[in-house]
């Protein structure tokens, strides 16, 4: 058994605003292997971008508090370690991949100089035309064209599936060990879409870096992860490998979203939706946070009073339910 | 959702063209951007037509044409066999109830100082009906899209935002129309509410018999819920036809790579997948498009006749496609 | 880029034109004409009918219009009747120069104070540092300056008599009481701009330290001082060059009273001066010159400002 890249256990964070206390991620524990892709999905507050972020350290505090939980990189706990350690971290051994490409670049400095920073802070000591060098090799690498030209370009001179390419080069600058992509795709329109999935792969390929994907597309998910965790109220409700979790969704609430997606193969007489209404994060409903949402536990006792625990459904194969078997048959049932 | 019988079209529009003038800073003269070119298409009472397309193809300017909130340089729109291309302000009041639109931002589209009972009253104010008449009719809007009744005391920001597009589509239904022109209306929605307003916006057609135009960038959303659908790239239409022959025999090879590069579900089910089209490059800047076909510089088909010749909109099987090589097969003369 | 200064230049002098225009309406046809004005109520109406026939106010308007026009555009301001037939402009240009002096070591001192005051007050939001700089702004904002000018007069030339109490000697004559007259106005004029400036700075930096491309910065790895002095503060900068220009050009026209408290005889000093005394023709071309100021200012910061964002440069 080989020892993860990545161990997070028990992650707690909360936000602490003049009138609530958000609790965005409650007791968040999984690890992702050396090369591996896991994927995490989650509507919005679910509570995934600000799991990844308070790995690095990068959630604003205040508000943001992280108050509980170890995050294990290659052994070392990241957590306690101070901005200043965090940095030699930061962007050499792990690196993000943001959702907007419009708004993640800094708009008055050159892409180009913003791909050198990168290389430059983690190798003050190369020369600059060697950073220059290699920056745009890197540009040529996510397939911009005549790199030359557009490393001396200002972001808003470029398109913006090229502003997440040019995202991508400077994250994959330092050859990170852990790839952390947040919804890269999601402001992007669908053929563009594809080719930065491309150029991830293509990145992830070349570097063997491990990746995590954070998104609310269970469609791309399924196209490049090699486990899933579903994340509902800043808990994990399930987390398997793909073919398990589409396959053989055990938690309701997986089983629902994965009925709510159109397919464009099959036309559904109709789509099934899940009922009511997202969490409000800074009241959540006790036991079970999806059970006022839940077609399967929906008003039993045991759902409104306990928070059900990851439980083991098969092999690598968990879900947070109390009444996993019946969820299956219920998934059953439907699908006939 | 019914195929709507054989019925004259609620809505007709023939070869529109929308253009806008930009003024860039500095430049001397202002450009003209036509953002929609040569467009023609019509829907039946009853009867969902789907409008896809990339940011930037025109659909957007195409259903603010259809509604006539913009003026089309040329063409004709007609709303129940009436032209109405060139109505005034004042003549296309009494079709404004006849037509309403829902947009993608429930966030921005709904006044945030005023109570949903005000939001709801909004529409009877303008057009002169009565208090009593409107005050019965907003409770019934309101159990239409499945709000509680408490709803009319309480403020847009009060509610998530799958509820405030319920509430934007109660406004556009209070008067009663008969075309819906849904722009993006689930585009901001998490997944689970997306299924919501999309079984809702059905459930609704059925029950009112109403026209839609629906608009969105997510083709699997689009082949939920129409009967018809066109498929607009740089202004134009270049696919148009049932759902079943657009979706499962893509004559275009943009329609072909846009279907191709949704990512599905089915191969992580077991399914058999589709074989995957990446274009390369950007879309062509809309203000100089390219000459002849304006998909040529990312299709793998083009030949000189592409470069040189616009393909015009023909019938190919069951739909019409603005192709000179057509084809269900990604074939051309270069492969 | 040069067509777009051709363009704010002729959105200059349209903007001249409107001003001399109402220069010109104000000053002649309104009741009370200048010849009045100059000689006062009780001048004998042959002394009076004189000068109106020299001033040329018998003629039409339309000639007296562009008589006036024409004397601006060849850069001709006339002679001052009143200060025994001197050039306007050699009254009107030096007062300007020292009306300048004043004004840019007071907006130099500001953007001094105010830059890093600010920029750190966001940085350590909510600290000390955060919660004494905004005492410092308050109270920049709620004194009046003449409050405050008068207030530093008591302080540094009454109770403690450090400084001299106002007056101006040229700086050629001598260095040192010419800058010694400098410190008080220009400490009153900068602590206001540098409260105003810091709350902007502040403001400006808060809102760009929470944008996404600076936490991109952060996830890069880069220092915290890289982080805030580059990526954040060359955005927050931008703006900042906008709301310096606007203050400069505020202070050279509203130097009035400052130049009054320490008889700096500055622009301001020349209008109330030349009211005092009747003096029209110097009092028309000083409203002039003052508004060409502003203009020029405001020009050279839009040109500055297109230079620095290069998303307005290029398109």
């Amino acid at each position: 058994m080989q020892v993860p890249l990545l161990t997070v256990e028990n992650l707690s964070v909360r936000f602490k605003m003049p009138d609530q206390v958000i609790n965005a991620v409650n007791g968040v524990s999984f690890s992702l292997n050396t090369g591996e892709t896991l994927g995490i999905v989650g509507e919005s507050g679910s509570g995934k971008t600000v799991t990844v972020l308070s790995i690095l350290g990068l959630i604003p505090k205040p508000p943001g508090e992280i108050t509980g939980g170890k995050a294990l990189f290659e052994g070392q706990d990241l957590l306690p370690l101070s901005t200043e350690a965090l940095r030699s971290i930061r962007g050499q051994e792990i690196s993000m991949v943001f959702q907007d490409p419009m708004t993640s670049l800094n708009p008055v400095i050159k892409v180009g100089e913003q791909l050198r920073e990168a290389l430059w802070t983690h190798n003050p000591s190369e020369s600059r035309s060697n950073h220059r060098r290699r920056g745009i090799e890197l540009l040529d690498m996510v397939g911009i064209p005549q790199p030359e030209r557009r490393y001396n370009q200002f972001p808003h001179e470029y398109s913006g599936g090229m502003r997440q390419r040019a995202m991508i080069a400077m994250a994959m600058a330092n050859r990170p060990k852990l790839l952390i992509a947040d919804e890269p795709t999601t402001a992007l329109d669908v053929t563009i879409q594809a080719q930065v999935i491309e150029t991830l792969k293509a990145a992830r390929r070349e570097t063997g870096a491990a990746s995590i994907l954070i998104t609310h597309d269970l469609g791309l998910v399924s196209q490049i992860a090699d486990r899933v965790i579903v994340m509902y109220a800043g808990r994990i409700v399930e987390e398997g490998r793909i073919g398990d979790i589409f396959s053989r969704p055990r938690h309701p609430y997986t089983i629902g979203l994965l009925a709510s997606i159109p397919s464009i193969t099959q036309r559904r007489t109709k789509l099934y939706s899940i009922p009511g209404q997202p969490p409000d994060m800074a009241n959540v409903p006790p036991g079970c946070p999806f059970h006022p949402r839940c077609a399967v536990g929906g008003e039993r006792s045991v759902c409104r009073s306990d928070s059900p625990r990851l439980a083991e459904m098969g092999t690598r194969h968990q879900a947070a339910c109390h009444f996993t078997e019946e969820a299956a048959s219920w998934l059953a049932g439907r699908a006939t | 959702m019914n195929t709507a019988a054989v019925q004259k079209p609620i809505l007709d529009i023939r070869d529109i063209t929308t253009s806008y003038h930009i003024r860039r800073s500095g430049a001397q003269k202002a450009t003209t951007l036509v953002a929609v070119e040569d467009v023609t298409l019509s829907i039946k009472p009853g009867e969902t037509v789907g409008l896809v397309g990339e940011s930037g193809c025109g659909k957007s300017t195409l259903g603010r044409t259809i509604i006539r909130l913009l003026e089309p340089s040329a063409g004709t729109v007609s709303f129940a066999g009436q032209d109405i291309t060139h109505f005034s302000h004042q003549q296309m009041r009494p079709l404004r109830q006849e037509m309403q639109i829902v947009f993608q931002d429930p966030y921005a589209s709904l006044n945030p100082r005023f109570r949903v009972r005000q939001i709801l009253y909004e529409p009877f104010r303008i057009h002169g009906i009565s208090k009593a008449v409107a005050g019965q009719k907003i409770p019934e809007l309101l159990s239409l899209v499945q709000l509680p009744p408490d709803s009319l005391r309480r403020f847009p920001h009060e509610f998530s935002g799958g509820q405030r597009q319920r509430i934007a589509i109660a406004r556009a239904l209070a008067l009663e129309p008969s075309l819906l022109v849904l722009d993006e209306p689930v585009s901001a929605l998490d997944v689970s509410i997306q299924a919501q307003i999309l079984n809702l916006l059905e459930d609704l057609q059925t029950e009112l018999g109403l026209a839609y135009l629906f608009i969105a960038h997510d083709l699997s959303v689009v082949g939920q819920v129409s009967d018809r659908v066109a498929v607009m790239y740089l202004g134009r239409i270049v696919e148009e036809g049932p759902r079943d022959a657009v979706f499962n025999s893509p004559q275009h090879p943009y329609t072909i790579a846009l279907l191709s590069a949704i990512p599905d579900i089915s191969a992580a089910q077991g399914q058999q997948t589709r074989e995957r089209i990446i274009l390369t490059g950007d879309l062509p800047n809309p203000l100089d498009p390219p000459s002849g076909c304006r998909f040529r510089t990312r299709c793998r088909r083009g030949d000189q006749l592409c470069v040189d010749q616009e393909p015009p909109l023909a019938p190919v099987s069951d739909s019409l496609v603005a192709c000179h090589y057509p084809g269900a097969e990604d074939s051309g003369p270069r492969s | 880029m040069t067509r777009y200064v051709a363009r704010r230049l002729l959105h200059g002098i349209l903007v001249m034109w409107i001003v001399s225009t109402a220069v010109f309406v104000i000053f002649r046809l309104v009741p009370g004409d200048p010849a009045a004005m100059t000689l006062g109520l009780d001048a004998s109406p042959e002394d009076y009918e004189a000068l109106r026939e020299e001033l040329g106010l018998n003629d039409p308007t339309h000639v007296q219009y562009l008589r006036w026009m024409g004397n601006l555009a060849r850069g001709d301001f006339g002679k001052s009747i009143t200060h025994g037939y001197a050039e306007v402009s050699g009254l009107v240009f030096p007062a300007l120069g020292r009306t300048l002096e004043l004004a840019a070591l007071s907006i130099l001192l500001a953007v001094i104070v105010a830059v890093p005051l600010g920029m750190i007050s966001a940085i350590r939001e909510g600290t000390w540092v955060d919660h004494i700089a905004r005492v410092f702004t308050t109270l920049g904002f709620s004194m009046p300056t003449y409050v405050m000018g008068i207030g530093l007069l008591i302080l540094l030339a009454e109770v403690f008599p450090l400084l001299p109490p106002g007056g101006y000697v040229p700086f050629g004559e001598d260095p040192v009481k010419h800058l010694s007259q400098l410190i008080m106005p220009v400490l009153t004029i900068a602590s206001v701009t540098a409260a105003r400036l810091t709350r902007f700075m502040r403001a400006g930096m808060l809102e760009v330290l929470s944008a996404d491309y600076v936490r991109t910065a952060r996830a890069k790895g880069l220092t915290e001082r890289r982080v805030n002095y580059w990526h954040a503060f060359r955005n927050a900068a931008i703006p900042l060059v906008t709301e310096v220009g606007v203050n400069f050009g505020l202070l050279v026209g509203g130097m009035v009273v400052i130049e009054q408290i320490f008889i700096w005889p500055g622009l301001g000093w020349l209008m109330i001066q030349s009211i005092l005394t009747r003096a029209f023709d110097v009092v028309q071309i000083a409203v002039l010159v003052s508004a060409a100021t502003f203009v020029i200012v405001n020009l050279l910061v839009d040109l500055t400002y297109s230079w620095l964002d290069p998303r307005i440069a290029r398109s």
